[in-house]
């Protein structure tokens, strides 16, 4: 028996030593599926870092515009989902809005992979292993475009990284983004006006219009804020803003655009699918033109296109980002800001010009005149609100007592998910 | 050498170590009869070689043969469902026949039956102090059930089938002892024959709204079922390590035995409704003469405007499904091979009827709601020698099933007519209409264009094993099985080009193809010995040492297409935008196992083991997992050998064990995840990653009783148990402000449950012509999250505000919160001050007036009802009108009590009557999602009697400021729900019991069929799901959104209890005959 047993024994240990010998290795196993953390240090990574803050971005202000858009009276709610009418309805500070909590992580990502894309790039150049500044001026121009995105919609904001969680920066603090949006252009514009590439010149334009749009936008989030008043001069005289939009100008040809391309992405714009795909919004009528009492020409054609199954589908319409016609209103507004009407509308007719339309007479009200055009050229690309609070205009759904009617500056919230996640948010 | 192939190498090796030959033998033959000398056909006879089981079946007539008995003293075993087992000693000759023949007495207690699942090798109940359930065939033949999930529902307490819904191939969820994990899958695993199943469930790459997914189980053949093993949790499952938290389910394959060939087979045909009432007539009322006018057309009645217009527009879609299945088997054997095989053929058509003549003699779409399934199942014994006996098993099936969208999704066809306003309806050429809408939509498609899209999924499924099993010597036995679970399946959903017939939806009109795939490969390897041996003659062991490991590799595919250039195309390439994806995931658990069971006499059992685990999964910080167990059995009568009056059977158990759950393969990682932008591909952030991940961790302890009364004709089995889940893997919701907003696991949790399972049987009557037994069981459950580690509560579906289920310290997981209703007549404040406009009173103005002059004009409730209402705040006092709390608790969706009761009567000889309810009781509380926007939402819903009438006093020009203020009082209390309220009025504390099964079978005398060359015969009628008795109001609670597959994670395990357009259990009526030749 003891002979049995120690053999019994032995086989079983033998068997057991075989398996863990022979299977040694058997659980490293690989994931292809994604990039690990550590391989974001090796430059060859560097484009598509900048890619991935591009995506981000897209995909983040396209997710807050859906939001955004249906608060003011270029969009309404028709389909099922009541958080929608929430918002068509001038409630904007829901903390436990669907949609605006759903919008946060992705705008949130956004601004972290930017930031994370600047700081990993910005290394590879100092360290002489970035292969294509470009890539770093391209991550400065997103870093810019979700801060100015984040201040231009929200009411508060938190940075902070991965685990390591922040208190909020405060509503006082929102303009500091535009700051900090300036700040990154300034870099990537340095870069852009290094070389003399078409590359480096459509970044040049880009980036210039966009800094004139930050600058600008500042300047309309001093005017909105601390929210509550309509405020008793609304416009707009910012000299930086005018110069770079006036050297963005002289660099751009034509009716040019620089638009966030979706479809090329297949980047999923949740505001067209809310609009075009699922029919939960609708595109409000269009107004008509001051000019030819009938409805706007160029809100027709932006809303056309933005609908356009052909060309985007259900969800890939782009969004606009920079325009030259954005540059012709920056200018406009500042001479309307400065007491020189004559100009301001001369400015706005170069512009109806460009786009094609009857300029106004030169004895129109200019402040009228902007207005409209600031509505009919920057057409669903969620700047709406602010003009609608500084020029005191009401949607006609909101609510009595909603915070859009009754707390013009409001926008949207830190949200549930932040508040939930984040101690430092009460 | 590659891993894969040294894996394979050792698998092979595994299996192969233990084949040598060798022998000499007799056979044991004889005849197995109840006490009153009736032949009990299909009695299990063995001889327990060590470890080495030698079996046989008894035939019609209660005879048997067993081949192969190594000559010698042998234990001869006969058992057989309901009767308490007898075990002879016999002396085996060489080349001779031994009779031994068996007289076996009735009883409700099964302790004398063998078990193999968690126990490491065969033995008997009672010498386990854990409970291991087991249903045997015998007990579901006659029963209406074609999936294992209808095996398992109501017969074992604790386990639960979650049946999601109606929807033919749809699969159901298992939940035992409730929730054991908080992240990952709280379902058990399953095993055939020692070999994982792969239950990768739901549609490919697919969802459809929730429902209608396969459960991949539902491919296992239930023709070739002979015995279902239950562990109910880790005391029971510590064998089999990590992953077994939920549980562990083992199926056994019936297998042939020593006989001339033997055929069976079975037609079945069956006829599937929906309940009638299930779903409420879609209502509403024309608002001006000129609508009156245009309805009266379309409805050819006269029409007045504010009148309740009520159309059952459900019923026009509803029919009869068909359900055929043919199955045939065969089995016999010799000397030294036995075999099994089995072929069915099941096809169910649903009930829905998609008819031309409900859509106005309109073309209607290709969807449809069919399942097919075609089962191959075989096995073969092979025993070389008296040592050596190898078992080859192999089930195979090839599905095909097409289903609906369905449940809250506004592409569901089905949910588009509960959408329907009969005030809406248009029909082309009826005042200004130019297409059809004929069910009254007002968003999204129209039905008859919800039914052009087409969800189709096929799938192979197939698992093999190989089983040796070696007696080196009479006490050491050396076992291994090796095998292979396979699924490869595929999932379209297609809009073709131009399925806008309605000129209605706008998404995608030019066509869409959405496609996925995966195959999954599971590899199971266990090897194990066994040594049995007696220290004394009263002190007996069994130490059991194995290694186990598996091998789980998912390939996943798929693709979009959208924008075909015409109809008739259905490619991904034709695709103006087309999409791709794939990934891979491989996963490597291996462990070792050991276990020493002591059996003193025949009364006292203790077992002690331990499971060593390493997992691919686990973070680089940990390595190994440790799951131990011990368990006590004690029969006292016959330790003390005493008798209690009345008592014939007494034992009490204790057990107590542990088991792991693991996380995800990839979740230790922190990754990037592929990114495509415009500029080109990209990185954006993944996975937050924990390399400090390991398995959560699940002790588990029962104690309980078996008590036979008067000779067993009662008997009762109480089980107490108690779980605590520590290192709970928690899907952590970390500030999306950090860039990642996915949730990452994290060890911090704790989870602690407890319950009690009590069953009851009782042999009421047993004569000669007539024969009587009850059965009831029931769990009580109750589950709490003690800990969530400081990390956020967790809701189900994300910023979906509508699903109220979270994860949230302090409640059972799963729980429901919302708001909670000011407590007044008049809940609303317009004038937003905080008090109902009703009360407060300035000067000689009242608000009450104010209220009236409020509705002193016709009011849309939408203008106020989602915005003025009042509910309480975190200090339970009324807010103000606008503002929203939505953090009270409602309640929990698994309910305290569940169970079932029934019946089985035998009479006339030959006719047998079976039945089985089932109950759900106690803190249950439904989400009614449907009627709650049914009820209230102006666009899809508003269209039920209720609603419609008070909104229509509300809208009337003719009604009074009185009656509108009367009416809106009724709207905030009972109608008003959905955002900014959500959960409010919406949640229901209900009961059920379900007429689960009835079925009456008739034996058809011999004399009758023997001329047709038939050996048996029997026809039954049946039916399943017959009758639901609760006070739930909306349309079938046992229905949820999330069913076997949908988004997974938390979702997939907390979703529980919403009812959203879900799609009812049908009633089945099912006519079966059987015959064997």
């Amino acid at each position: 028996m003891n002979t049995l047993r120690i053999r019994s024994t032995l086989l079983i240990v033998a068997l057991a030593l075989f398996f863990a010998m022979g299977c040694e290795g058997i659980l490293d196993v690989r994931n292809p599926n994604n990039v690990l953390e550590e391989d974001l240090s090796n430059p060859v990574a560097a484009a598509g870092l900048a890619n991935g803050a591009l995506f981000t971005v897209s995909q983040g202000i396209g997710f807050v515009l859906a939001p955004y858009e249906t608060v003011t009276d270029e969009v309404r709610w028709i389909g099922s989902r009541d958080a929608w009418g929430q918002l068509d309805n001038g409630i904007v500070g829901d903390v436990y809005n669907e949609f605006v909590d759903a919008s946060w992580p992705y705008i949130t990502e956004g601004r972290w992979m930017a930031d994370k894309a600047v700081s990993l790039l910005k290394a590879f150049d100092g360290g002489g292993t970035l292969v294509n500044r470009l890539d770093l001026a391209r991550a400065y121009a997103y870093q810019a475009l979700v801060r100015t995105a984040i201040a231009d919609m929200f009411d508060d904001f938190v940075f902070s990284d991965k685990t390591t969680t922040n208190p909020p920066i405060g509503e006082a603090n929102m303009s500091s983004l535009y700051d900090q949006a300036i700040a990154a252009l300034d870099a990537g514009l340095a870069i852009a006006q290094s070389g003399t590439t078409a590359s480096h010149q459509e970044w040049e334009r880009r980036i210039l219009g966009l800094r004139a749009r930050v600058k600008h936008s500042k300047d309309i989030w001093t005017k909105v804020n601390p929210k509550g008043t309509v405020p008793t001069n609304p416009y707009i005289a910012s000299a930086g803003a005018v110069a770079d939009a006036q050297a963005a100008l002289a660099k751009m040809t034509g009716d040019y655009m620089w638009r966030l391309d979706y479809f090329t992405a297949l980047t999923f714009n949740e505001f067209a699918w809310e609009v075009v795909g699922r029919s939960e919004l609708a595109l409000e009528a269009i107004p008509n033109d001051p000019v030819t009492g009938t409805a706007d020409a160029r809100m027709t054609a932006i809303a056309n296109d933005f609908r356009d199954r052909t060309k985007y589908q259900d969800r890939y319409s782009p969004l606009t980002v920079v325009s030259a016609r954005e540059m012709h209103l920056i200018i406009a507004e500042s001479y309307l800001a400065a007491g020189n009407a004559a100009q301001c509308l001369a400015q706005l007719n170069t512009l109806r010009t460009l786009t094609g339309q009857t300029a106004y007479p030169l004895t129109f009200d200019a402040a009228t005149a902007l207005k409209h055009e600031r509505r009919a050229n920057l057409y669903l690309q969620g700047r709406r609100l602010s003009d609608m609070y500084r020029f005191g205009i009401q949607d006609a759904r909101w609510l009595p007592n909603a915070e859009a009617r009754t707390t013009p500056g409001s926008f949207f919230p830190i949200t549930i998910q932040e508040r939930r996640a984040n101690p430092n948010v009460r | 050498m590659s891993r894969v192939t040294t894996f394979l190498f050792c698998l092979v090796l595994a299996v192969l170590i233990p084949v040598t030959l060798v022998a000499q033998s007799g056979t044991v033959a004889g005849k197995v009869t109840t006490t009153t000398g009736d032949p009990l056909p299909g009695a299990n006879v063995v001889v327990q070689v060590a470890g080495l089981m030698l079996g046989a079946a008894a035939d019609a007539n209660g005879n048997y043969t067993i081949t192969a008995v190594p000559a010698g003293v042998q234990r001869v075993t006969a058992r057989f469902v309901g009767y308490r087992s007898d075990t002879k000693e016999v002396t085996v000759a060489v080349g001779r026949v031994t009779e031994v023949n068996f007289s076996l007495s009735p009883t409700v207690l099964q302790l004398d039956e063998v078990v193999v699942t968690g126990a490491g090798a065969a033995v008997e109940k009672m010498k386990l102090g854990n409970t291991v359930a087991t249903i045997n065939s015998q007990a579901v033949q006659e029963a209406p059930v074609s999936t294992l999930a209808e095996i398992l529902s109501g017969r074992v307490p604790g386990v639960q089938s979650l049946a999601n819904g109606g929807l033919a191939g749809e699969g159901a969820q298992i939940r035992i002892r409730g929730n054991a994990s908080l992240s990952q899958a709280n379902e058990p695993i399953v095993y055939i024959d020692g070999v994982r199943v792969g239950n990768t469930p739901g549609l490919a790459g697919l969802s459809i709204g929730g429902g209608g997914e396969p459960s991949r189980l539902d491919d296992l053949n239930p023709a070739a079922i002979e015995r279902v093993e239950i562990l109910k949790g880790a005391a029971a499952a510590t064998l089999y390590g990590t992953q077994a938290n939920a549980g562990v389910i083992q199926i056994f394959t019936k297998q042939g035995a020593q006989t001339k060939p033997k055929f069976n087979f079975e037609i079945q045909e069956a006829a599937l409704t929906y309940p009638p009432n299930a779903y409420k007539p879609n209502t509403g009322f024309a608002r001006t003469d000129a609508e009156a006018a245009r309805l009266s057309i379309i409805y050819g009645r006269t029409i007045r405007p504010f009148e309740i217009i009520e159309e059952p527009f459900m019923k026009e879609i509803l029919g009869t499904g068909l359900s055929q299945t043919y199955s045939a088997s065969v089995s016999g054997g010799q000397a030294g091979i036995t075999y099994f095989a089995s072929l069915r053929y099941q096809d169910t058509d649903g009930p829905f009827d998609i008819r031309r003549e409900a859509f106005w003699d309109k073309p209607v779409g290709d969807s449809r709601d069919r399942v097919q399934r075609g089962q191959f199942s075989a096995n073969v014994n092979i025993v070389p020698s008296d040592k050596l006996r190898i078992r080859l098993s192999t089930q195979y099936t090839n599905s095909a099933m097409e289903t609906f969208e369905n449940n809250n999704n506004i592409y569901s066809p089905i949910t588009s007519i509960q959408f329907g306003k009969p005030e809406r309806v248009q029909k082309a050429g009826v005042g200004t209409a130019t297409a059809d809408n004929r069910f009254g939509n007002a968003a999204f498609q129209t039905a008859r264009e919800g039914f052009q899209q087409q969800t189709k999924d096929r799938a192979d499924h197939g698992n093999v094993s190989l089983t040796a099993s070696y007696n080196l010597t009479t006490e050491l036995t050396l076992e291994a099985t090796a095998g292979l679970d396979y699924i490869s399946q595929r999932s379209t959903n297609f809009s073709p080009f131009g399925w806008n017939v309605d000129r209605f939806v706008t998404a995608n009109i030019n066509g869409e193809l959405n496609l996925g795939t995966r195959q999954r490969q599971e590899w199971t390897v266990d090897s194990k010995a066994i040594w049995n041996t007696n220290f004394t003659s009263d002190l007996g062991s069994q130490l059991i040492v194995g290694i186990q490991g598996f091998r789980s590799i998912l390939n996943t595919s798929g693709g979009s297409g959208v924008t075909f250039p015409g109809p008739g195309i259905e490619i991904l390439d034709a695709g103006q935008t087309q999409t791709s994806y794939s990934g891979f995931s491989d996963v490597v658990q291996a462990g070792v196992l050991a276990q020493e069971q002591l059996s003193w006499k025949d009364y006292l059992f203790l077992t002690l083991g331990i499971r060593l685990d390493a997992n691919s999964a686990f973070g680089s910080e940990f390595s190994t997992a440790k799951y131990p167990k011990a368990s006590m059995s004690v029969l006292p009568l016959r330790a003390l050998d005493q008798s209690i009056p009345y008592v014939s059977t007494l034992r009490v158990r204790a057990a107590i064990g542990q088991s792991g759950q693991q996380p995800g393969a990839f979740d230790k990682l922190t990754t990037f995840l592929a990114a495509r932008s415009s500029d080109g591909s990209g990185l954006a952030p993944g996975n937050l990653g924990n390399q400090k991940l390991k398995p959560e961790v699940a002790t588990e302890w029962e104690l309980g009783a078996e008590i036979g009364l008067l000779e067993d004709r009662i008997g009762l089995e109480v089980t107490y148990w108690d779980r605590v889940v520590k290192d709970a893997l928690v899907p952590r919701a970390f500030a999306p402000s950090g860039g990642f907003y996915r949730t990452q696991l994290d060890n911090i949790g704790e989870l602690k449950a407890h319950g009690l399972d009590v069953g009851i049987n009782l042999n009421v009557l047993r004569m000669d012509d007539i024969s009587v037994s009850m059965f009831a069981n029931g769990a009580y459950l109750q589950e709490k999250i003690t800990s969530m580690g400081g990390a956020p509560p967790l809701k189900v579906g994300g910023s979906y505000p509508r699903y109220r289920n979270f994860i949230r310290e302090g409640y059972a997981p799963g729980s429901f919160f919302g708001p909670i209703l000011y407590n007044h007549p008049f809940p609303i404040d317009i004038n937003q001050d905080g008090i109902p406009d009703s009360d407060q009173k300035t000067g000689t103005h009242t608000y009450a007036n104010d209220l009236l002059n409020y509705f002193s004009v016709p009011r849309d409730p939408g203008a106020w009802a989602a915005s003025r209402l009042m509910v309480l705040g975190a200090d339970m006092k009324p807010l103000k009108g606008g503002q929203t709390y939505l953090e009270h608790y409602l309640g929990k969706p698994m309910p305290d009590w569940q169970g079932s009761f029934g019946f089985n009567v035998a009479f006339l000889k030959n006719f047998r009557l079976n039945s089985l309810f089932e109950y759900k009781f106690g803190e249950y509380y439904v989400h009614n999602l449907t009627d709650a926007f049914r009820r209230s939402h102006g666009t899809i819903g508003r269209n039920i009697r209720r609603s419609s009438e008070l909104e229509a006093i509300m809208m009337n020009p003719a009604s009074t400021p009185e009656q509108r203020v009367a009416a809106a009082g009724k709207w905030a209390r009972e109608i008003a729900s959905l955002s900014p309220y959500d959960g409010l009025n919406e949640i229901e504390n209900i009961y059920l019991v379900r007429w689960r099964e009835l079925s009456l079978t008739y034996d058809i005398p011999s004399e009758y069929v023997s001329w047709l060359g038939v050996g048996n015969a029997s026809v039954s009628f049946a039916g399943r799901n017959i009758a639901l008795w609760t006070d739930y109001t909306g349309i079938d609670p046992e229905t949820n959104v999330y069913s076997y597959g949908g988004s997974g994670g938390l979702d997939q395990n907390f979703g529980l209890g919403i009812e959203a357009f879900g799609i009812p259990i049908p009633r089945q009526y099912v006519f079966t005959l059987r015959f064997g030749i």
